[in-house]
């Protein structure tokens, strides 16, 4: 017995020790979706002999229930995710530090939503309905092209969206019907579920088993997931494709378009490469890794788009969206709304 | 026993576990109880729903309690299976059983869907095969689709727990009892089954809280139109960040749960009958009779239907790609675990996941074991102090696996460098929630020691601690591999505290399948899938290696010994 | 020498021990006799140091080893169940107290060896414990009790467990190998055939109390309480009253009865009960200071017949006689006076 203590002892000695050789460092927080090539952060690593340490914390939501929950006592230095329906939590918790960043001129004004610079836009991409192209090239169906077309007859079953009180793709699209159709929301979504919406809880289960266009072969021909997903499942694919097995629906508000930002954290001990790390996020190097690595769109307006997403991606002409401040008064009861409705 | 002082041994046996549960479960909780406080005084509660609350209760005990019922029907005949029979095959059932227990929900629901989603295997055979239009089974979003996972993950439990105790019920006993003129199902009522009582009960406490608290399965199996407290909790938590409210569900959730737990334990948990142990092997036998053989068969069969079909699906959709013209073999997922495509920072090649996982498995199976033990000897020969331990140690598993890993967050995870302890804290955390299943198989266990054996080793010259090594514990050893393998399986396949704690550079293997998971495409689905079976492989085998082994030898006359066993 | 100085025990707050003392010579063999249930294992248990008494102490050879721990005492106990170490096969079993003593391999191989030769099992080295029969199994738990050389050997009902043709025989056994050792012995047992064939003297324990010491013919033959004599198997009573002291004369329903002198004083006029033993009757032709009775059955036991009587006034009395007798007949019966017990009656003492 005193031998398995010792062991345990020694085993958490050693994972200790090996942890420890870290030197000082910047650390960096973020969504478990937050994806960058090495030798980017390599190279910033390098022109600023530092090193860099990611903290992936969960999805959006939770990366910043985190760091509000850790204000006191940070764990990072600057934090990476913070998206437009939670800006205005961010902001009002106060986590972030101002800092007008020399790249911000590079952004167009219409990304911007924080006007002290608390929060600086890194990218975005639009939350659409993907459709299944094989499937509707064989049934000879038109394609939906607004959200009240979802509700017609010939698509009766064939949605699958997620629950937006568990997805930040349920809640964006939510949100776009919520733009669209202002308090009538809650009656168009009567009219979804008389159409035989199907409603899963997360992304993974909508995509890749109710979908019929992954390789889950599901039921559903449409799913609302990213407008980029088409491009994903190119860059993805088992074998080399030309042309995406998906595409994306742009019509007027079917889309709903999130912007993901960057902070200082408020008590950051290393402000000066805090900044130098939120230029370089904003900066043309990091910005054209992002796309395909997040499949998102980058917000420096310099940085080139890969050719993939040009071919494979349709992108809005007017996506919904909705003030911030609304969005956080609002969340509660939207979702509560929602969820009383299609539980009934 | 004269042990009644109190001696700096016997002190070491409480401070070690209590000063545990303290450090990880206590301080956590009372960090979150605080926040949570506070921030009532500061904002009101919100959002409070009485009917809501009322509703979500009583789903989340009614899908708990059919769920476990259902379970306790597939496993006690499972367990009798595995504790009264030799037949071929019976150590890949034994394990492959165990295998569900540790795969993260997300790889369980695609296993599922695999086999029996609208376009699953099942369901395009029997289509194919009666020439039908529409897929015949279907149960995506349904109770049935959740109370089927409960059973896939929770069978394993019962079949463990029991059938380690069913091992030691002396077939003599039962023999008795025919002879007195009991019928069998009269013998297993009053013979059988009170003697397997403790075990039953254990059983059914681990895999009602398992049920009570399911949090994955309720998502991904049930959908939306379920809800338990568990989801409550994580959208008021991760969605509203309405903390008062999360908190006082938890707290009903907690409460509820070990209000539960205390009734059980209190009611039936005092009948430990010590029993004379038996060989290992003593009570096995090959099935003779007919109606012996066709249990062995349906058993088999139903456990391979139920348990072990989801996970050949599984594996199947990690080795064949399809497209138009049907489905092909492929090494081209596993190939890519491989390969960095995209230069990613966060890329961990597969082995690396797998040493961190079995780094932490080990250190967290070791851990639990080392204070299970403790916990069972410090608890012996006081029934109400077993009691409590024993209702102690259930705590974190009756808790909201949300509120806990923020707790722990909270407590330890904050705080400028705090990242550097993250690796610690993973094991801890693991071992947290695998001592209340180490306890549940040790105590019973150490419990039907008759004292006799005990005294005649003490007046033979052993110590307590003697005892113990030479005495009790080889005893024990089955049940205590048994409690070791659960804690390494639950650490390999625990995923809601670890996602708390992970850091990217040292990921586990769920939080590897979890990543390839969030991104469309064909390509990562099937790494996903591969880098489960590699999850899977890695349990099986080392639960096969684990099962064979025997305890270190002591003196060179058990060397020879035992040519038939 | 082992000295037990004023043990006292509770059980579930009731008196189990009461002050129990004795002294236990260098090789003597001192039978504990009582019946079950009457704290016999919990004494042995505490003098093996495994329990604790709420008072009174355990001396050997003069020294308090009262607080010593029971693995240093070096007091060897074999348990009435046998409590043999399932996960040991047989050597390993009889092994475990030397390893203990952390013996050399071969002497520990060496004892083992010579000690399971002892009783009988040397063929049985390599079996499972769990495969043997209860007397296979009485002779490991015994080799192992004796291989680490006890400087006391306490057997707890050591043949309890076994049917009575192995009883005899693994008496035999028991004996002999007892009297090869040089150390005193406690010998447990509710069976006094077993405690008159094993011990020098014999304790009687009732009540948590030692109610009797003595040789095993003195104590058989002079029980002094009514409840031993009861214990001791003596079925026949009858009421009476002290008619004369001196001699004992007993007036009861059926007569005047003479006994032999009695080791306690009775008074005239003194309810008393006498008890005779089954073997002290015989036929009478003489009506005077005889019983009359009738026979009211008749059973052929091996060395003779047991008889039924029935008295005038109804009571019942069992006697052993060589040759059987009718049935119904109607005879006079002569006692003993000499093996007569008189006991003052129930509630009068």
């Amino acid at each position: 017995m005193k031998k398995t203590i010792y062991l345990v002892l020694l085993v958490l000695a050693l994972a200790l020790s090996a942890c420890q050789k870290e030197p000082a460092a910047l650390t960096v927080m973020a969504h478990d979706s937050f994806k960058v090539s090495d030798d980017v952060i390599a190279q910033f690593e390098q022109e600023n002999n530092v090193k860099v340490n990611f903290l992936l914390s969960g999805d959006a939501g939770s990366t910043l229930n985190r760091a509000v929950l850790s204000k006191d006592a940070p764990v990072a230095d600057v934090l990476y995710g913070v998206d437009n329906t939670f800006l205005s939590r961010a902001l009002s918790e106060g986590i972030f530090e101002s800092y007008a960043s020399p790249l911000l001129d590079q952004i167009p004004d219409a990304l911007k939503l924080d006007d002290q610079n608390r929060a600086l836009p890194v990218d975005y991409g639009d939350v659409c309905v993907n459709y299944d192209k094989a499937y509707f090239a064989e049934h000879n169906l038109a394609l939906p092209t607004s959200l009240e077309d979802l509700t017609k007859p010939e698509y009766d079953g064939l949605l699958v969206v997620e629950n937006p009180a568990v997805s930040s793709t349920g809640l964006a699209f939510m949100f776009a019907t919520i733009a669209q159709y202002g308090d009538g929301y809650m009656d168009y979504w009567l009219r979804l579920k008389d159409n035989g919406v199907v409603v899963v809880n997360d992304w993974e289960t909508a995509y890749y088993t109710n979908f019929s266009g992954s390789s889950g072969k599901g039921g559903q021909p449409m799913v609302v997931s990213y407008g980029t997903s088409p491009a994903v499942e190119v860059v993805y694919a088992e074998e080399p494709l030309t042309d995406a097995p998906t595409a994306s629906l742009v019509g007027d508000n079917m889309c709903f378009r999130q912007i993901e930002f960057v902070g200082i954290l408020q008590g950051t001990q290393q402000r000066a490469l805090a900044e130098k790390f939120v230029d370089f996020m904003l900066g043309t190097t990091l910005q054209e890794d992002i796309p395909l690595n997040m499949f998102v769109f980058p917000a420096n307006q310099n940085a080139q788009l890969p050719e993939e997403f040009a071919l494979y991606n349709q992108v809005p002409e007017h996506p919904a969206s909705l003030p911030m401040d609304e969005i956080e008064v609002n969340r509660e009861t939207w979702i509560a709304g929602w969820r009383e409705l299609m539980a009934q | 026993m004269p042990s009644k002082r109190w001696n700096a041994g016997k002190l070491a046996l409480w401070l070690l576990p209590l000063g545990f549960l303290l450090a990880f479960y206590f301080f956590p909780m009372g960090k979150i109880v605080v926040l949570a406080l506070s921030k009532w005084r500061q904002n009101g509660l919100t959002g409070w729903d009485w009917g809501l609350v009322g509703r979500t209760a009583g789903f989340t005990f009614y899908q708990a309690a059919l769920s476990t019922l259902l379970t306790l029907v597939l496993g006690m005949p499972a367990a009798f299976l595995f504790s009264r029979f030799q037949f071929r095959g019976k150590g890949f059932l034994r394990v492959a059983s165990t295998l569900p227990f540790i795969l993260p929900t997300v790889v369980v629901a695609a296993g599922f869907n695999a086999l029996i989603g609208p376009h699953g295997w099942l369901n395009l055979g029997l289509m194919a095969l009666f020439h039908l239009e529409q897929a015949p089974i279907s149960i995506q979003n349904s109770l049935t689709a959740i109370l089927l996972a409960h059973v896939f993950y929770n069978t394993s439990i019962v079949i463990r727990v029991v059938s380690t105790a069913w091992e030691g019920v002396d077939l003599r006993l039962e023999n008795a009892a025919r002879t007195l003129g009991a019928s069998p199902a009269r013998v297993f009522r009053s013979v059988t089954l009170p003697l397997l009582r403790p075990a039953l009960i254990s059983a059914f406490l681990l895999v009602f809280l398992f049920d009570f608290t399911s949090f994955g399965v309720i998502l991904m199996m049930g959908g939306p139109q379920f809800s338990t407290l568990e989801v409550e909790i994580y959208i008021q938590t991760m969605q509203f960040l309405n903390l008062p409210l999360a908190g006082l569900l938890s707290l009903i959730q907690l409460v509820f749960c070990m209000g539960i737990t205390a009734l059980i334990i209190a009611t039936g948990r005092s009948l430990s009958v010590p029993v004379m142990p038996r060989g290992n092997q003593e009570n096995l036998r090959k099935p003779k009779k007919a109606v012996e053989k066709l249990f062995v068969l349906i058993m088999a069969f139903v456990l391979i239907f139920l348990l072990v079909l989801p996970l050949v699906a599984l594996v199947g959709q990690a080795f064949f790609t399809s497209n138009d013209s049907g489905w092909h073999p492929t090494l081209q997922y596993f190939r890519q675990l491989f390969v960095n495509s995209r230069r990613s920072i966060f890329y961990v090649p597969p082995i690396i996941a797998l040493r961190n996982s079995l780094l932490y498995a080990l250190t967290a199976s070791a851990l639990a074991l080392g204070l299970g033990m403790l916990l069972a000897n410090a608890a012996r020969g006081s029934r109400t102090l077993s009691r409590l331990l024993n209702w102690l140690v259930l705590l974190p598993l009756g808790t909201s696996a949300v509120t806990f890993g923020l707790g722990l967050y909270l407590a330890y995870g904050t705080g400028y460098g705090a990242l550097r302890w993250y690796p610690l804290l993973i094991p801890l955390a693991h071992a947290l929630i695998a001592l209340p299943f180490v306890l549940n198989l040790i105590e019973p266990a150490l419990n039907a020691i008759p004292a006799n054996l005990k005294w005649a080793a003490r007046t033979l010259g052993a110590s307590q601690r003697v005892v113990w090594r030479r005495v009790e514990l080889p005893i024990i050893w089955r049940s205590a591999l048994t409690a070791f393998v659960y804690a390494y399986a639950i650490s390999l396949g625990e995923f809601g505290a670890t996602s708390f704690l992970t850091r990217p550079d040292i990921p586990t293997l769920p939080i590897a399948v979890y990543r390839y998971l969030t991104l469309p495409g064909a390509l990562n689905y099937g790494q996903a899938m591969a880098m489960s079976v590699v999850l899977l492989a890695v349990c099986a085998l080392s639960m096969f290696v684990v099962d064979r082994l025997q305890l270190p030898v002591w003196g060179d006359n058990q060397r020879k010994a035992q040519p038939d066993a | 020498m082992l000295e037990i100085l004023k043990i006292r025990k509770y059980y579930e707050n009731q008196l189990l021990l009461d002050d129990i003392s004795f002294t236990l010579g260098a090789d003597e063999t001192v039978c504990l006799l009582g019946p079950s249930g009457g704290g016999k294992s919990t004494l042995l248990r505490i003098i093996a140091g495994l329990e604790e008494s709420e008072s009174g102490q355990v001396l050997w050879d003069g020294q308090d080893v009262t607080a010593e721990p029971a693995h240093l005492r070096n007091f060897g106990l074999m348990f009435q169940d046998y409590a043999l170490f399932p996960h040991l096969n047989v050597s390993d079993n009889v092994a475990f107290g030397l390893r203990m003593q952390r013996l050399p391999d071969d002497d520990i191989r060496r004892r083992v060896a010579e000690t399971l030769a002892l009783v009988n099992m040397s063929a049985f080295a390599k079996r499972r414990v769990t495969d043997l029969s209860g007397g296979e199994q009485q002779r490991v738990a015994l080799a192992r009790a004796l291989v680490p050389h006890p400087r006391l050997l306490m057997l707890d009902e050591p043949l309890g467990a076994l049917d009575r043709a192995l009883r005899a025989q693994l008496s035999e056994d028991l004996r002999a190998v007892l009297q090869q050792m040089d150390i005193p012995v406690i010998y447990v047992t509710h069976d006094q055939e077993e405690a008159f064939a094993f011990g020098d003297r014999l304790f009687v324990l009732h009540d948590g109390r030692i109610i009797q010491s003595g040789s095993p013919s003195q104590v058989y033959n002079h029980p002094d309480s009514l409840w031993l004599a009861t214990f001791f198997g003596h079925k026949n009573r009858l009421q009476g009253t002290v008619e004369s002291v001196d001699p004992l004369r007993v007036r009861t329903d059926d007569g005047l009865i003479a006994c032999g002198p009695q080791p306690r004083e009775f008074n005239i006029g003194q309810k008393v009960t006498l008890v005779l033993p089954s073997d002290t009757a015989s036929l009478s032709e003489q009506v005077e200071g005889a019983l009359k009775a009738r026979v009211t059955d008749s059973r052929f036991q091996g060395m003779g017949h047991l008889v039924d009587f029935q008295l005038t006034d109804g009571t019942e009395l069992t006697f052993f006689f060589k040759d059987a007798q009718k049935p119904g007949s109607l005879v006079f019966l002569a006692l003993e006076a000499q093996s007569m017990l008189c006991f003052p009656a129930l509630g009068t003492a």
